[in-house]
């Protein structure tokens, strides 16, 4: 398009304008805030002291935080995997329009649409003490777990929530990319002798590589930004087990009043996820079938 | 596109004005505090009652819990938008005061009036000789007990760490835990956990915070008997209900005994009506040792950068020696102590009588104000506490960690003490 005189052209920006405003107030600015409040240390009510990459270092000598990211990458390798197998297994299951599909999908996308909090109390509820998963437990003639007070078992608690969360929300996304391939392809995999499992492998699979793309990219930045299910079932506890990066961050900052080093902890997250998802974006070739 | 092209100039020309509209209105103090469904329509009240009569005009402002001393009093004071008065909690305190932000109220106080604080609440407000704030109430802890369990198996009220435990052992069954004390990692677990940690003759620093106590053997024993009472005992749960609210824990049959403080006289008066309880004080580590309480409480405090500092001043003034409002927030509203010896005295009768007569002859003057520890040294000593009683961290080892984290923090810290 060209433009004719300059009032076209700003009109043009005139209409970018609020959207920009908007992105550079509340995304760039803060993002930019941050990395600059990382280089001090500011207890978020007097002065703030200029410390230049101290915090970056402390970070690197605080157990804690190791130990967090040690917890965020086994969360999100887990959360990851375990739930595009799910989604995967739930599109594969109601790809088909039958009877009563719509809602079966109904059902299996329900807990997207649930406020999270509303879903983490009633986990809370079910694997309390005395709670459902322990009355199920001890009906069996085992005894009952500590769950979300013990080291071993909370971030599994707080992973199964994750999963009851997320799967049907991406199993839409996964339908979606599933009927988007065409139906010849499985006609001549048929013609070829090949057996379900063989079609899955060699037309499924490679034809969903966009979908699949997208679908581990989200939710390797889901599994990293985790924190309401943390904040309303552990509160990071039992002693750090639950303590993902960004919910140290916080606690950092809210708790502990430590925002320069809370910066410098989202700064090196930020990091992680870009290399994370370039590393992703070259593997996948970007999500290309070829 | 002409037509595109005006709609866009007057959206833009609109935004303009809308921002550079500048705020004629003349603002009232801001009053904030955390939300509190139960106690803010009293609040309420008495700021309609000094609106009606007063000037300048008060607007109370409650906030939602999670956010209140978290990300809300934090940002606003950051942001230079502070609240003229509010509400701080004893752990915040220190940290209010070591920047500046609150205006010593003694100034705007008399003599008499400062006399008037009971000495426990007096010091708690002190910083250097000066009183930055009225303490509104005062909470001490105690263990809150069922009594037709104790009558049924025949117990008597423990007087030492290992009776405690004998009891409770006693009234655990596969669905009821013996004592309920605070797992969560938060500073609530730390208040609940001084009078254990002092009743054993330990301590977190000494008394000028000069060096940090933490790793002596008594804090040390303290540190361990709340990890048995967790993985040895089997008696106190490692984690609580969903709904867990205080002492419906007891109330509700989850414990037969609780580490609580005294607002729980009400809840349960109003929960519980018919649940048949006692109290007692936290008992010593040995039978016959010093049992040793702790007294929690907020405090209403003036920003030193507000707008109307003295209106402030008066307006709190007002509310805690003019108005009525701490005889009706403390003895109609909630089970606390007022911090007026004038409205003690006044009220002899109900405080040495029924559920309060243990509190007021036992626990309050075996109790100590709620320590002021800056952030960093709660923090040592909650992970402290939490890896002893979850990391499977020895408690030796995990005291050690904490004293030299202090030690560390007490190097360099400038700050008020």
């Amino acid at each position: 398009m060209r433009f004719r005189t300059w009032a076209d052209r700003a009109t043009g920006y005139l209409f970018v304008l609020p959207d920009l405003l908007g992105l550079v107030v509340f995304v760039i600015a803060p993002a930019v805030l941050g990395l600059i409040l990382s280089l001090f240390d500011w207890s978020g009510l007097g002065p703030m002291t200029f410390v230049g990459l101290s915090n970056y270092k402390t970070m690197f000598e605080d157990p804690i935080f190791l130990r967090s990211l040690g917890i965020t990458f086994r969360y999100v390798a887990v959360f990851v995997g375990g739930n595009f197998v799910l989604a995967m297994a739930l599109a594969l299951l109601v790809q088909h329009q039958g009877r009563g599909i719509g809602f079966y999908r109904a059902v299996f996308f329900a807990p997207a649409s649930i406020s999270l909090v509303v879903v983490g109390f009633v986990w809370k509820f079910m694997f309390q003490p005395n709670g459902l998963i322990n009355g199920l437990i001890k009906t069996l003639g085992f005894p009952g777990q500590p769950f979300l007070g013990s080291m071993s078992q909370a971030l599994g608690v707080v992973l199964s929530l994750s999963f009851y969360l997320s799967a049907g929300y991406f199993m839409v996304i996964l339908i979606a990319g599933l009927n988007d391939i065409p139906e010849q392809y499985y006609h001549a995999a048929m013609v070829d002798g090949a057996t379900k499992l063989q079609q899955f492998w060699h037309v499924t699979l490679p034809l969903l590589k966009p979908t699949s793309f997208f679908v581990l990219v989200m939710s390797i930045l889901q599994g990293f930004q985790v924190f309401d299910q943390i904040y309303v079932l552990t509160g990071g506890g039992p002693f750090y087990a639950t303590t993902t990066t960004v919910f140290y961050a916080f606690q950092s900052a809210f708790r502990y009043y430590q925002f320069g080093y809370a910066s410098a902890i989202t700064v090196v997250i930020f990091a992680i996820q870009v290399a994370l998802s370039v590393v992703l974006f070259r593997l996948l070739k970007g999500g290309r079938v070829a | 596109m002409r037509r595109a092209c005006l709609v866009a100039w007057v959206l833009a020309l609109t935004l303009a004005a809308t921002l550079a509209a500048p705020a004629f209105a003349a603002e009232p103090i801001t009053f904030w505090k955390f939300a509190d469904t139960y106690g803010d329509p009293t609040i309420q009240e008495y700021v309609d009652q000094w609106n009606a009569a007063h000037s300048p005009k008060v607007e109370f402002v409650s906030i939602p819990w999670a956010e209140y001393t978290t990300t809300r009093l934090t940002a606003a004071f950051a942001s230079g938008q502070g609240p003229d008065v509010f509400w701080v909690s004893p752990g915040d305190f220190l940290r209010y005061v070591s920047n500046g932000i609150l205006e010593p109220m003694d100034t705007y106080l008399t003599a008499s009036q400062v006399e008037d604080l009971v000495p426990v609440a007096r010091d708690k407000a002190t910083v250097n000789g000066r009183i930055y704030g009225v303490p509104v109430e005062l909470e001490p802890l105690a263990v809150f007990y069922d009594k037709d369990l104790f009558e049924e198996k025949g117990l008597a009220v423990p007087q030492s760490w290992d009776e405690l435990v004998r009891v409770a052992q006693a009234l655990t069954t596969p669905e009821r835990f013996g004592l309920v004390i605070e797992p969560a990692a938060d500073f609530y677990q730390l208040f609940t956990f001084y009078p254990f940690l002092w009743s054993a003759g330990g301590d977190v620093m000494d008394e000028g915070w000069t060096q940090a106590r933490i790793a002596s053997p008594e804090s040390v024993a303290a540190l361990q008997f709340w990890s048995d009472l967790v993985n040895v005992h089997g008696v106190s749960p490692k984690s609580q209900p969903a709904a867990a609210n205080d002492v419906t824990m007891l109330g509700s049959g989850f414990g037969a005994m609780q580490v609580t403080g005294m607002w729980a006289v009400k809840i349960l008066k109003e929960q519980y009506p018919d649940f048949n309880y006692g109290v007692f004080p936290v008992p010593p580590k040995e039978r016959g040792g010093e049992s040793v309480s702790v007294t929690g409480g907020w405090m209403q405090v003036i920003n030193a950068k507000s707008k109307d500092v003295e209106g402030a001043a008066e307006f709190t003034r007002w509310l805690f020696y003019e108005s009525d409002f701490p005889v009706v927030w403390t003895i109609q509203k909630n089970s606390k102590f007022p911090t007026l010896q004038s409205i003690l005295d006044a009220n002899r009768e109900y405080f040495h009588s029924g559920p309060m007569k243990v509190f007021t002859e036992e626990i309050l003057p075996a109790a100590r104000p709620e320590p002021r520890f800056p952030p960093e040294v709660q923090r040592a000593l909650l992970d402290a506490l939490q890896g002893t009683m979850f990391g499977g961290v020895p408690a030796e080892m995990a005291a050690k960690t904490a004293e030299a984290q202090i030690n560390r923090f007490l190097r360099t810290y400038t700050g008020a003490r």
